[in-house]
Parts: C-alpha cells; sequence; structure tokens
C-alpha cells in the first residue's frame, strides 16, 4: 500500500500533519491572554465597561508602585550596561583565560531560583540590622531597602539578568576578531577610549540593546525578590489590588504583560538584526585575491593595496595598513 | 517485505555475503524531465550505464547532476520519461525498495553509531544473521583500509576515513548501484586523490555500478570509465575520458574540461601553418595549451604576461602585445621557461590537431 | 574571584609603546591597576554582594543554631532534619511531583512542536517562534497567573471544557499548576530543542531511506538517539525552572493551600523573626540551590554530548 509513496511525498504528509501541533500550541498561547483582555472590558452579561481602566486611575494608589518600578528598571538597566560590557570586553581582550570563570559565574544565577537569593538576601540584611539601630551595618540596611530606592532589588535584578545578558554580549565578541581591532586601530594612533567606543560598541549593538530590553522587562515584571523584601512594586501592588478590584487587577495584568512581550520581542529582534550586520561586516573579501598569481607574477604590491582598501571600510574599523593578510585569514 | 525486481532475484544472502555474488546492473534514463516550478532542470535526459562500470556526471554547479543522481536514488519525483535498472522500471519504487548505496558529500554518517554498527544498519534492516553481519563488516572494513576501527565513532576519525566508513556503509548491502555525490569535495586536497583512487579500486574489484557526481573535471577524468560532461540539463558529451578532453564534442565541453586557448582562423588554416590568425577569421578553434608552441620571435604576435611554475611543468600566460589581458596559454617543460620571460615576444605554432574546430557562429563564448 | 591581572605579555597590547620599554619598567607597570581590573571590578562588586554573598550567607545560617542572647550559634544540621517533617517534607514531595510532571509534559508536547517547526519549514513560522518562544520562556510571574485563573479558574470562561474531561480540574491544584506551567515550559523545551531537530541532517535521512529503513527505522535508530542528550537536557532544565517557580505559584496558591518549597521558603522568611524559622527557610534555599546546581552540571555535560554528535 505504502509501494508507490516516495519520499517526497511521505515528506509533504508529515509537513501537513506537523501544522496540528502548532495550531494547537498557538491556541493555548492565545487564550489565556485573550480571556484577560476580554475579561478586562466586559462584564459577565457581556456587556462593554471601561472601569477596569478608570478603577486603575481614580485611586490613585498606582502611582507610587508605578514610578518605583520604573525607575528601579531604568537604574537596573544602567548598572547592569555599566558593569557588564566592560567586563566582557576586558576578558575577552586582556584576560582570556579568565573567561570560563566569568562565564560560570554569569550562568549561575540562571539555575539558582530567585527565592533562594532572595532568602539568603534576607537573612544577610538580618544580620546586617541586627548589629543595632545607629550602626553602620543598619545604615547599610536601610540604604539598600529604601522603599523610595531600594538598591537592593537594583543589584539582584542586574545579577538575575546577568546569564541571558552576558551569554549575548559574549556571543557577539566571539564573532569579532577583538584583539586584531584592537590592535590595529592601536597602531592607527587610536587611544583605548576611542577604539572602544568606534570599533567594539557599535559591533555589539544589538547585544547590547538586547540586554536593556530584556532586562528592563525582567526588573519592571519581577515578583518575588520585591513581594519577600515587602517593596510595593508594581506586580506586588497589582497581586494586592487584586482583592480589592479583581477586574482592575486584570486589565492591570494585561497592560503589564503587553509592555513586557513589547519588551522581549524588542529585545529578540533587536538581537537578531544587528547582529545579522556585524556578522556581515568582516566578510568584505577582498576581491584582488582571484588572480593572486597574477599579482605576484608581475611583481606587483598594488593588489595588495587595492585588498586592503576594500577589506577595511565595510567594518566599522579603521583601515589597518597591515591587515591584508588578517583579512584574509577571515572567511 | 515485498518482493521487488531487485531483490527477488538476488536477495542478499547473509551466510556468504560478498559483492561478487551479485550480477552487476545497467542503468538507463529515457527522456526524463525534471522542473521545479517553472525553472526545468533535465530536459529530455537519456543515458545508458553498462552494467559494472563507473560513470561520472560532471559539470558546474546547478547543471542537474544532483538531481539525476537524486531521481536515481528515488528522492526526487520526475515529470516524464522513465528510469530503468537492471531493465525494468524503478520509477514506481520507494526510495527504500531500490537498494541502491549512497555516499553524500558531506559525511552523513549517524554520530551515535559506532563505525561497525553503522556499516551494519542496511544489513540489520534486511535482517541479516548477527554472525553474517559481523563477517561482512570485518570484510569491508579490511576493503576499505579501515582494519581495526570498527568500534570508534564518527566524531574521533577524520573526514578522509568518515568517507571510507560511508562507503563501507553503502557497500554493504551489496547495492545494485552506487551513488557518489561529490563524495571528495569535502576533503583536503592530498586525502582527496588518495580516496579517488581508493574508491575506483573497490570499485573494480567488487564490480558494482557506479555513478560519481563531482563539478572536479580533474576527478571525473582520473575516477571513471566514461565520463558525461552536462549542462543546463542535458548532456553535453558522453565518452571516454581521454576522449572528452582531446576531442571534446561540444565548445562547452572544450572549456570546461582543461583549459583551452580560442584562436579565430581561415577556414584554409591546417596545423602546423603559423599563427596568427586573421581577427575576423570564419572559424574558431581550440587548442590545449600543450599543443601550443612557442618561439621568442622580434615581431611575434603575442606577449609573455607572466608564468605560473607548477612543477614539473610551466604555465606561459600570453596576451597581444600592449594589452593587458592573457587570455591564452602555452605549457611548457619548466626547464626551458627561463628562455620566455614576462616581456618576451613570442611567435605561435600548433603541433597537434585541434581539440575541436567549430564555425564561429557555433562557437558561443566570447565569440558570440 | 575580582580578577587576575593580565600577564604582562597580555597587557603591553594596551600600548603598543610599552613594547618598546625595558623591562623593568614593564615590571613596574604590572603593579598599577590595569584597565582588565578598572573593568572587572564593578560587576564582580555586583556579583560578590548580591549573590556570593547572600548565598553564602544562606548556606551559613542553614548550619548554624541560634545560641541565646550575645552566645555564638552551634555549628548543626538540625535545619536539614527539620525538611525531613510536617509540611516541608509534603512541600518537597509536592515540588518534586509538580517539576518532574510539569517537565515531563512540556518535553513530550514541546518535543512535538520543535519536530513540527523544524518540518514545515515556513519563514513566517520561524520568525515568530524566535521571538514568542523566548519571550514566553521568561514569562512566570503575576500577570500569567491572572490570565489562567480568568481562562480557567473555578468561574473562568473555559473551565467547563476542563472539567467536562476531568471532573475534579481545578487551577488551584497540581493539575493546574502543571497546566499553567506548560505556558513557559513548552516555549523552553522549543528554545532548547529546535536547534537539535534541526541539526538532524536531511542527509542521514537519505542515508537511512537508501539503505533500506524507514522513517521508522530513522527514527528508531538514528533520530530520536541523536537528539535523546538534548531533550533529557531540556528536561532537566526545565524541571529546575518549574522547581524554582515562585511569583506564579505564589499568586495562584498563596501560602499554605498547596505546600510547594519556595511557597515554604516566602512563608518561613515571612513569619521567621519571631518563630526562628529563618535557618529552615535557609536550609530550603540551599537544598533547591543544590538541586539546582546538579540540574546545571547534568544540563552541560549532556549538551556536550549533544555538540559533540551534532557537529561531526
Amino acid at each position: 500500500m505504502a509501494e508507490h509513496v516516495t519520499s517526497a511525498r511521505s515528506g509533504r504528509t508529515a509537513k501537513t500533519l506537523a501544522w496540528l501541533p502548532l495550531i494547537a500550541l498557538a491556541i493555548f498561547i492565545l487564550t489565556p491572554q485573550l480571556s484577560s483582555l476580554t475579561y478586562s472590558f466586559f462584564r459577565g452579561d457581556g456587556s462593554f465597561t471601561t472601569e477596569g481602566l478608570t478603577g486603575l486611575a481614580d485611586s490613585g494608589a498606582i502611582v507610587a508602585p508605578l514610578l518605583r518600578s520604573l525607575v528601579i528598571a531604568s537604574l537596573t538597566v544602567v548598572v547592569l550596561i555599566a558593569t557588564l560590557v566592560p567586563a566582557v570586553v576586558a576578558v575577552h581582550l586582556w584576560a582570556p583565560r579568565l573567561r570560563p570563570l566569568l562565564s560560570i559565574l554569569c550562568t549561575l544565577p540562571l539555575v539558582v531560583p530567585a527565592i533562594a537569593i532572595v532568602a539568603g538576601l534576607t537573612t544577610v540584611l538580618r544580620g546586617l540590622a541586627s548589629q543595632g539601630r545607629g550602626s553602620l551595618g543598619m545604615q547599610v540596611n536601610t540604604l539598600l531597602q529604601s522603599q523610595d530606592l531600594p538598591l537592593v532589588l537594583v543589584g539582584t535584578y542586574v545579577v538575575l539578568c546577568l546569564p541571558f545578558t552576558y551569554r549575548s554580549i559574549d556571543a557577539a565578541l566571539s564573532t569579532l576578531p577583538l584583539r586584531t581591532l584592537y590592535e590595529s586601530s592601536s597602531v592607527l594612533g587610536a587611544g583605548m577610549r576611542t577604539t572602544l567606543r568606534r570599533v567594539v560598541v557599535p559591533n555589539i549593538r544589538g547585544s547590547v540593546m538586547f540586554s536593556a530590553f530584556f532586562t528592563f522587562a525582567l526588573s519592571i515584571a519581577e515578583y518575588t525578590v520585591a513581594a519577600t523584601l515587602s517593596i510595593n512594586t508594581l506586580p506586588v501592588y497589582l497581586n494586592t489590588l487584586s482583592s480589592t478590584n479583581f477586574r482592575g487587577s486584570i486589565t492591570l495584568s494585561v497592560l503589564l504583560n503587553l509592555t513586557t512581550w513589547l519588551l522581549l520581542a524588542a529585545a529578540t529582534l533587536s538581537a537578531s538584526q544587528f547582529g545579522q550586520r556585524a556578522e556581515s561586516a568582516p566578510e568584505a573579501e577582498p576581491d584582488a585575491q582571484t588572480d593572486p598569481a597574477a599579482a605576484s607574477a608581475a611583481g606587483l604590491s598594488p593588489a595588495a593595496e587595492t585588498a586592503a582598501r576594500a577589506a577595511s571600510p565595510a567594518s566599522a574599523a579603521p583601515a589597518a595598513p597591515d591587515s591584508p593578510r588578517k583579512e584574509a585569514q577571515t572567511p | 517485505m515485498s518482493t521487488t525486481a531487485q531483490t527477488s532475484a538476488h536477495a542478499p544472502r547473509g551466510d556468504r555475503a560478498s559483492a561478487s555474488d551479485r550480477e552487476p546492473m545497467s542503468v538507463r534514463f529515457q527522456d526524463v524531465r525534471k522542473s521545479y516550478d517553472s525553472t526545468e532542470v533535465l530536459r529530455d535526459f537519456s543515458i545508458d550505464i553498462e552494467a559494472g562500470s563507473m560513470v561520472s556526471l560532471l559539470g558546474p554547479s546547478g547543471c542537474g547532476k544532483t538531481t539525476t543522481l537524486r531521481i536515481l536514488a528515488g528522492f526526487e519525483e520526475v515529470n516524464g520519461g522513465d528510469v530503468l535498472v537492471g531493465g525494468r522500471s524503478v520509477l514506481s519504487l520507494p526510495p527504500h525498495r531500490r537498494d541502491m548505496g549512497m555516499v553524500f558529500q558531506s559525511y552523513s554518517l549517524f554520530p551515535n553509531l559506532s563505525v561497525a554498527d553503522n556499516i551494519e544498519y542496511g544489513l540489520r534492516i534486511r535482517k541479516v544473521d548477527a554472525g553474517a553481519r559481523r563477517r561482512r563488516t570485518e570484510e569491508l572494513l579490511e576493503v576499505c583500509g579501515l582494519a581495526g576501527m570498527g568500534s570508534r565513532y564518527p566524531h574521533q576519525l577524520s573526514g578522509g576515513q568518515q568517507q571510507r566508513v560511508a562507503l563501507a556503509r553503502a557497500l554493504a548491502t551489496q547495492p545494485t548501484v552506487l551513488l557518489l555525490d561529490e563524495p571528495l569535495s569535502a576533503l583536503d586536497a592530498a586525502v582527496r586523490s588518495s580516496l579517488r583512487d581508493e574508491i575506483r579500486r573497490v570499485q573494480q574489484a567488487l564490480g558494482t555500478t557506479t555513478v560519481f557526481i563531482t563539478h572536479d573535471q580533474g576527478e571525473a577524468l582520473a575516477i571513471a570509465d566514461r565520463v558525461a560532461v552536462m549542462n543546463s540539463g542535458r548532456i553535453e558529451q558522453y565518452d571516454a575520458p581521454h576522449s572528452v578532453y582531446a576531442r571534446p564534442g561540444t565548445a562547452f565541453t572544450a572549456r570546461f574540461v582543461g583549459s583551452i586557448n580560442e584562436f579565430a582562423v581561415s577556414p584554409a588554416w591546417a596545423p602546423g601553418a603559423p599563427l596568427p590568425i586573421a581577427a575576423d577569421g570564419a572559424e574558431v578553434v581550440f587548442i590545449r595549451p600543450e599543443d601550443l608552441a612557442i618561439t621568442p620571435q622580434e615581431e611575434g604576435f603575442l606577449q609573455v604576461k607572466g608564468q605560473t611554475y607548477t612543477g614539473e611543468r610551466t604555465m606561459i600566460r600570453l596576451g597581444r602585445p600592449g594589452e593587458e589581458d592573457a587570455p591564452w596559454s602555452a605549457s611548457l617543460a619548466s626547464a626551458q621557461a627561463g628562455t620566455v620571460p614576462p616581456g618576451t615576444r613570442v611567435s605561435a605554432t600548433v603541433t597537434a590537431d585541434p581539440a575541436l574546430r567549430l564555425p564561429r557562429a557555433e562557437a558561443g563564448g566570447a565569440w558570440a | 574571584m575580582t580578577s587576575a591581572p593580565p600577564s604582562p605579555a597580555r597587557s603591553t597590547g594596551e600600548d603598543p609603546r610599552a613594547e618598546a620599554a625595558s623591562a623593568p619598567a614593564r615590571a613596574r607597570r604590572g603593579l598599577r591597576p590595569t584597565p582588565a581590573w578598572a573593568a572587572l571590578a564593578p560587576l564582580a562588586i555586583v556579583l560578590l554582594l548580591f549573590f556570593a554573598v547572600p548565598l553564602v550567607g544562606m548556606v551559613a545560617t542553614s548550619l548554624v543554631l541560634p545560641g541565646g542572647r550575645g552566645e555564638a550559634g552551634t555549628l548543626s544540621l538540625e535545619n536539614f532534619a527539620a525538611l525531613g517533617s510536617g509540611s516541608r517534607s509534603m512541600a518537597l514531595r509536592n515540588s518534586l511531583v509538580l517539576s518532574a510532571a510539569a517537565a515531563t509534559i512540556a518535553a513530550v508536547l514541546g518535543g512535538i512542536c520543535a519536530w513540527a517547526i523544524s518540518t514545515v519549514k515556513s519563514r513566517l513560522v520561524d520568525s515568530l517562534t524566535a521571538v514568542v518562544s523566548s519571550v514566553l520562556a521568561n514569562d512566570g510571574g503575576v500577570p500569567l497567573a491572572f490570565s489562567f485563573i480568568v481562562a480557567v479558574g473555578n468561574t473562568g470562561y473555559f473551565v467547563t471544557l476542563l472539567t467536562a474531561v476531568d471532573p475534579s480540574f481545578t487551577l488551584y491544584s497540581v493539575q493546574g499548576l502543571v497546566l499553567m506551567y506548560q505556558y513557559f515550559l513548552i516555549p523552553t523545551m522549543i528554545l532548547l530543542t529546535l536547534p537539535s531537530f534541526a541539526a538532524l541532517r536531511q542527509q542521514w535521512r537519505e542515508a537511512n531511506t537508501s539503505l533500506g529503513g524507514t522513517s521508522l527505522t530513522f527514527w528508531r535508530r538514528v533520530g530520536i538517539p541523536v537528539i535523546m542528550p538534548a531533550l533529557l537536557g531540556a528536561w532537566l532544565l526545565m524541571f529546575g525552572s518549574a522547581f524554582g517557580t515562585h511569583a506564579s505559584a505564589a499568586v495562584l496558591i498563596g501560602t499554605g493551600g498547596f505546600p510547594l518549597i519556595p511557597l515554604e521558603i516566602a512563608g518561613q522568611l515571612a513569619g521567621s523573626a519571631a518563630t526562628g524559622g529563618e535557618g529552615v527557610a535557609m536550609a530550603l534555599g540551599v537544598t533547591t540551590g543544590v538541586i539546582a546546581v546538579v540540574v546545571l552540571l547534568a544540563f552541560s555535560a549532556l549538551m556536550r554530548r549533544s555538540a559533540k554528535w551534532l557537529n561531526t
């Protein structure tokens, strides 16, 4: 019976079959989201309502947690980028032997659950507080847990975001011939700062943007750490709100979810879009390579010069006079 | 298990497995047509492959050679025509019933199986008993130069070794036809030529009808009994290797196989008479570099533009005086290359019959 | 752990002129903080303060029984022994069952979806998958729990569909949590295994076919064995992820209703100042952490094996 089915035809059958689980998955993904959206704007009898939305605005209680969450998320992004990017660049440039260590350290927070980290934080903070009123420990405790600017959340969120952001930046840097770029830039007289600004950062822009979006999304939606430390951020407020104004909390949850999704989607897109550009840059292969014998037989260096000129401008790196050999090595 | 044209006559027997048990089979493509969407890949493609012989399909990428092989293996359907193996059509057989051995360009060894398990794979499917499987595997390991490597895993082998295993795996079931899809292109130059000779030796020893796909003309000429030069879905020439090289049938073959010089000549010109030749000559002759003799001469119509030393021979690149292009070349024994340094004006004569002579209108290429 | 100063040979790269400098000059430079130091220090401090110190503090607290006022505590495993009893042992059992069930179901369903995505070969599906799965894999927060309450909570829009199949179904139970966890676990599974499915080469299928095998033979002898390490690795990671999930479970279950390790930790922390449950909470935290590290080690071992196979 299957005698006459060639592999091409059975491949088509499998292809058609394969759509079924995907459709099921799409329904599973959309159902809860659409349910929330419907509930936010329609009463049980099907009539339209905006009371969920207006209820949120009316009480005014949302303002403080919202602002707090925005400040925390922004600060987390700044701290993460400012600490992670230099560290990864430094390891790639000057201390490649430390790379495995950095990689392990940055991956560990992925598996150690937030609840375990916050448990440790609590015990440390309590330890500090137990030193007594007015002591240094108490002051540090108060500073970290201040409701206005809870630095403890910023620090913890940076740690929680490290696994994903580190991988992205590390991967982007790995595709760059960083040391060569750096050396050729130095030969041309660029200092370290110039090199970093003009060569390194533009090439990892996609990953940096990914990191920023991702970190913001995670920080603004994080619940466990904030709730355990009793800091009233937006998700914590959302949970409290549900007992008094359920429709309002669902509306807020839809909004928060939408924000998170958009941020994460932006993160993913920026990683892939800019990532591709960074990868395509170094492949400006000198065309003059096609007939190396011709160049050498004529005893010419002009060909080599053309190669150097052809190779350099495509990448953001300043032209490197000694680069044709190196450029030729990169595929 | 159904009995098909192939397996009924010569079902692999577990007790004594040796390729000589099986009569080699001929392969025949009859007016095969194949197109993807609107692109025609094969146009009334016909070829006869003699039982037990090795044929290479040679052509640039996109000429349809891989499609031909995949049609034979059953991975592609045809739009028309017929494919016969041993005189019977195989088009209605699904690929896993066609009983063909296939070796792919990138090593397609199953990574989770040891070398021996890879080789036994097809035998297991055919439910050959364990003792016979082991004997057959040992035999093939020996034949393919892999003795003692049966318990290794693919990732522990070099590229050349992996391809040997792939060859052994394809041969284990005594296929009616062995299909080799650019099996050497992923390998280093040195490994490539030794494995090429190895494949030829194994093929001759077992006498399996073999189709070898390649875009490398040197490989095609060295390995095959006959070479089919393909271009845009058709066969340009199907001949013995030396004929394809020495007597190309078309301008395409002449240009694709080996390097060639093209000169416009008048119809009256004959070998022995000096070149040049009127630029507006009515015919085009195709001359191999080794058939072009050059002698230094003040008013020679050619000038040496450069030399490429390749060991025993040196390629002398030639062009018109005052121009930068070097469209022609002559092959000289390296010892004589010193007599024509770059810049020398030379005259040229032809020492043998041209490989091909065509009216200008049919020469195509730059003459069109 | 902060950073080792780069070796002199490497540090010369930062200033080409220094290469001409004499050896003593170079030695002197080695003592100054190099750019590598300065660049690594901030991250090191953050990791130290908000990761290393808490974890060390947690381990220390878990091992110490508080002494009386002014006395030093005593070293003891009593906090860990306490995990074996009462609601804690129940929580541990619940968490293990829940995580294993959720991970297993997600492995099967997500595996099928990953196969389907690699089979349909649609550009639209591929790009949607890339974005959606990485978004959903990081979802597990409060809004997720709320949308499930609305969809399949006790009065949810679609709960009747589920109770029709299983009359005892309620979102606030193991089944409910397993269902909700699928929302981020299936995308995680797809994210982790899609590359492996994509790496199953067409040529392996064709080699199998030309040797006389059917697609059943292919999956049994080659396909499944080759992706097995990746599947197992993904299962482990999902197990760990489910085990540590707190936010959405906390919203659904609250504290106490259905004990789970993460909820138990939060509960012990909330009331611990008075009750002395802090040590127990830390012991729970250490247990979670140890499980996590074991999961990570096993995962990376499996992934290395998978990579070795898929890259030959």
